[in-house]
């Protein structure tokens, strides 16, 4: 409630790439159920997110999907390295 | 000890002695039945050997008297400190303790004498005629007279009480209300703002009660009263008669607010709404300001002199005004909060905007940090106000309604709705996981019109919690929202991504018979 409004999303995301080529994200912050809806906010091709793949707590996304999420189309995201 | 050495004792002590008398001899007042019989009764002790000394102790100057009442009372009296302790529940000074110094003042002078000048002090022997002379100081003696009849010889015992004999007593004193017109309010001014100052005491255990919400409620009222009877008294031209009126009301206000203790924000309204009513000369003014810049007291952690925003922008002096914001503190945001909503009715717009913007950098931290949540509300929806009366860039305002947290949505979505900036809109209320319906009410049509595939993850996000709770009560609230989405879909041209989309649906959740039932009779596809 005493939180500030805010258009943004801010956490940190560590990134894994997998065997078979995917990429496997984690957040310590919040259950994947809640992050990946905001991530995929402005991805048309995986209908927003209805066919991201969410296992054990943690987003497996394909290299392609990688590159659309974080390309700069999205506006709202913006990666930051730490 | 002997006789004498009380005439000896009384002797040394004189001075102290007649500084008691005269503090007695002020409290006291012949006209007033309760008082006059104190005094006989005291006196009736004193003659009838009913006081004696039981101690004295010549180191601390204090000597311990014995009133043989109903029962032995014992009162110690402290002479260098003009001080007294007697045990007994009445009204201080009591009626032991009048005895005791009428038994060391009869040792060297006459009491006779005394009692008799005091019954003649006052030509006015009947209280009926105290409210034809017309001095502070007889309308002073009506409500003293009625406040201790009320309140003071039986001290409240619960709230409720004191409301009810707050109330008894304003309809006594009301009886003794002038009859010519023009002193009619003066004199409704004179009696509430006394009466407030002698509940004063009695009010304060019960703030910190469980009755707090009560007393608040009791003080708005109360001062809402003596603000309508303080404009009606503003309105009306002022008569030299009332000079002194006004001077003693003014002095008591200024004691009340700087020494009485608790209840601060109710003493600064008291005390500013006094000096705006009555006060019209700049000079005295002037000299206010002087002794407030110099003045350090705080309390309940707020200095006192946090008043002098309002008389710098009566006075108008803007620099220091603007001076003394830049130096405000978060934690007294609300009170130049007010400070800018009473600028706002007076002054030009320039000086609002200028120290509404010296706010501006707290209000974040304040909300957040400082103010607790049932006051959050309110406050948000003035500042709102406040700051869109003012001109401020879209940045600023945005920074403002952000810090509003929950509460500023609605502002920040028409906000981003005039500058056109539909994503956003989309992204906040999807951010804020705000519901359908408030989203309608935010703006949703507006977006819906002008850019309506900016709806479509919205839409989405919400059937996509609907679904989570899994019922077919929420499937059935899942698939209204599609059809909603359907429209937006057909009105950006978006028919096979649609299509493609309630596809995916289906098969991602083909487990789900309930819901595949509702989106067969939904006819979903277009």
């Amino acid at each position: 409630m005493t939180q500030p409004l805010s258009i943004t999303k801010d956490f940190s995301l560590h990134i894994h790439a997998t065997e078979n080529g995917n990429f496997h994200l984690t957040t310590a912050i919040s259950p994947a159920e809640q992050w990946v809806p905001y991530l995929y906010i402005d991805h048309r091709e995986s209908y927003f997110g209805l066919n991201a793949q969410v296992e054990d707590n943690a987003l497996i996304a394909s290299p392609v999907e990688l590159v659309e999420l974080f390309s700069g189309k999205n506006t709202l995201l913006s990666l930051f390295p730490v | 000890m002997n006789l004498t050495s009380y005439q000896k004792l009384a002797a040394h002590y004189k001075k102290y002695i007649y500084q008691s008398m005269d503090m007695i001899e002020k409290k006291l007042h012949p006209a007033i039945l309760e008082d006059e019989e104190l005094v006989r009764r005291a006196t009736f002790f004193v003659r009838n050997g009913a006081v004696s000394i039981s101690n004295y102790y010549p180191q601390e100057h204090k000597i311990d008297f014995t009133v043989r009442d109903v029962s032995n009372i014992d009162v110690s009296y402290d002479l260098l400190q003009n001080r007294f302790n007697c045990p007994c529940p009445m009204q201080k000074p009591c009626r032991h303790i009048v005895a005791a110094v009428f038994y060391l003042y009869q040792q060297n002078d006459s009491l006779s004498t005394w009692i008799s000048e005091w019954r003649a002090n006052d030509d006015m022997t009947q209280l009926t005629l105290l409210k034809d002379e017309r001095s502070p100081r007889s309308w002073e003696l009506i409500v003293e007279n009625f406040f201790r009849k009320f309140i003071s010889q039986y001290p409240p015992t619960s709230f409720y009480l004191l409301e009810f004999a707050v109330h008894d007593l304003k309809a006594q004193i009301k009886k003794s209300r002038p009859f010519e017109r023009e002193w009619q309010p003066i004199y409704d001014v004179y009696v509430n703002l006394s009466i407030l100052v002698k509940i004063w005491p009695y009010l304060e255990p019960f703030a910190d009660s469980n009755m707090r919400n009560r007393v608040f409620h009791f003080l708005h009222e109360y001062v809402d009263e003596l603000d309508d009877s303080l404009a009606q008294l503003a309105s009306k031209p002022r008569m030299f008669a009332a000079d002194p009126f006004y001077d003693d009301m003014m002095k008591r206000v200024r004691s009340f607010y700087f020494e009485t203790e608790s209840l601060f924000r109710f003493r600064k309204h008291v005390y500013l709404a006094f000096w705006d009513a009555l006060v019209t000369d700049k000079k005295t003014r002037l000299e206010e300001v002087k002794f407030l810049e110099q003045l350090d007291k705080t309390d309940e952690d707020i200095p006192l002199n946090i008043v002098l925003p309002y008389f710098y922008l009566t006075l108008s002096m803007t620099n220091e005004l603007l001076a003394a914001a830049e130096k405000m503190e978060t934690e007294q945001l609300l009170e130049w909060l007010e400070v800018c909503e009473k600028a706002l009715h007076t002054t030009n717009k320039d000086m609002v905007n200028n120290l509404a913007r010296k706010i501006l950098p707290h209000v974040s931290r304040y909300l957040n940090e400082v103010v607790t949540n049932p006051t959050r509300v309110m406050l948000i929806r003035r500042l709102e106000l406040l700051f869109a009366s003012i001109q401020l860039e879209s940045e600023e305002l945005e920074k403002l309604y952000q810090s509003f947290g929950l509460y500023g949505i609605q502002s920040y979505s028409t906000l981003l709705l005039k500058d056109k900036r539909y994503r956003d809109w989309m992204a906040l209320h999807q951010s804020a996981n705000s519901s359908l319906e408030y989203a309608e009410a935010c703006g949703l049509p507006v977006v819906k019109e002008e850019a309506p595939e900016v709806l479509l993850p919205l839409y989405h996000h919400y059937a996509m919690r609907f679904i989570q709770e899994k019922n077919r009560y929420s499937y059935k609230q899942a698939v209204r929202i599609w059809k909603k989405m359907k429209q937006v879909a057909k009105k950006s041209n978006d028919t096979d991504y649609w299509n493609a989309y309630v596809e995916n649906v289906r098969e991602k959740y083909k487990r789900l018979r309930a819901l595949q039932q509702e989106i067969e009779k939904g006819n979903l596809p277009l």
